[in-house]
């Protein structure tokens, strides 16, 4: 059962707390948080979340795509550890649709 | 060897009686194959044309020449396949092939050495180096100019200027 649209996105009152400070501050640093249940909001984007998978905190650089999905979505807590591509490519470019 | 060639493959098992192999692909593109002329062993001593390519679900059937039924075929299995890196798709600026960055070491902008390179995770939020420290323990930088400032593939350095508290 989804949850009920007058209750609005489920957000911790902390992480909200935390992210306007550093928002506030500038200060570059990553905010570490263990609530992955929490709804990535418009003002998070471009802050970088240290979000806990039970072993480690993942660093989640928010950007606009992330909007609306949860913060545990992109920490995952199991990894297979496959081959890596011969062709996979990396770029320091800012991040870019891949559809 | 390391340096010019790059393992895009390995021989799993034959298929048919005409000595067709079939090949589990370490690709994101699979076309890629049908580009490859000559495919090569991890010592580089034998190498083989490719000469007919088809699709299934986990990887590539090929043809190489010299094999010609199936009992050339087995012997094969389990064969790593390399391929010269020219065959690759040519970067743009910026763009680094993952495999080139493992074993980087990692410093940082004052000269403080973090590990190395491990492996390349992309969780859906950017690319993330591993980089394993010299107790073991790992820990994931983001791999964007905010935190990478330079990248030295004359001697293997990247340096970086993490966030607080990354480390």
């Amino acid at each position: 059962m989804s949850r009920a649209t007058w209750k609005g996105p489920f957000i911790d009152n902390t992480l909200i707390k935390k992210a306007n400070n550093v928002k506030k501050s500038g200060r570059r640093e990553v905010i570490k948080t263990w609530s992955r249940s929490s709804t990535i909001m418009p003002d998070f984007v471009g802050l970088t979340f240290g979000v806990y998978n039970g072993q480690k905190f993942v660093p989640v650089t928010v950007n606009e795509n992330m909007v609306g999905h949860k913060l545990g979505e992109f920490s995952p807590t199991r990894q297979f550890k496959g081959h890596t591509e011969a062709d996979k490519k990396v770029t320091t470019s800012p991040v870019k649709d891949k559809k | 060897m390391k340096n010019l060639f790059v393992h895009f493959g390995t021989i799993k098992g034959a298929v048919g009686i005409k000595g067709e192999l079939k090949i589990k692909v370490f690709l994101q593109n699979k076309n890629l194959v049908n580009s490859f002329k000559k495919v090569y062993d991890k010592d580089n001593k034998k190498n083989w044309e490719i000469k007919f390519v088809r699709f299934y679900k986990d990887g590539v059937v090929v043809n190489l020449d010299k094999i010609q039924d199936r009992n050339d075929a087995q012997k094969l299995i389990g064969t790593k396949l390399f391929v010269e890196k020219k065959y690759l798709p040519p970067l743009q600026k910026e763009e680094y092939y993952a495999k080139d960055l493992v074993g980087f070491i990692v410093k940082k902008q004052d000269g403080e050495s973090l590990g190395s390179v491990e492996e390349i995770n992309n969780f859906g939020a950017g690319d993330l180096i591993s980089i394993k420290k010299k107790n073991n323990k790992t820990f994931l930088i983001p791999f964007n100019k905010e935190n990478i400032k330079k990248i030295d593939f004359k001697n293997k350095i990247i340096t970086v200027n993490p966030l607080k508290g990354i480390l």
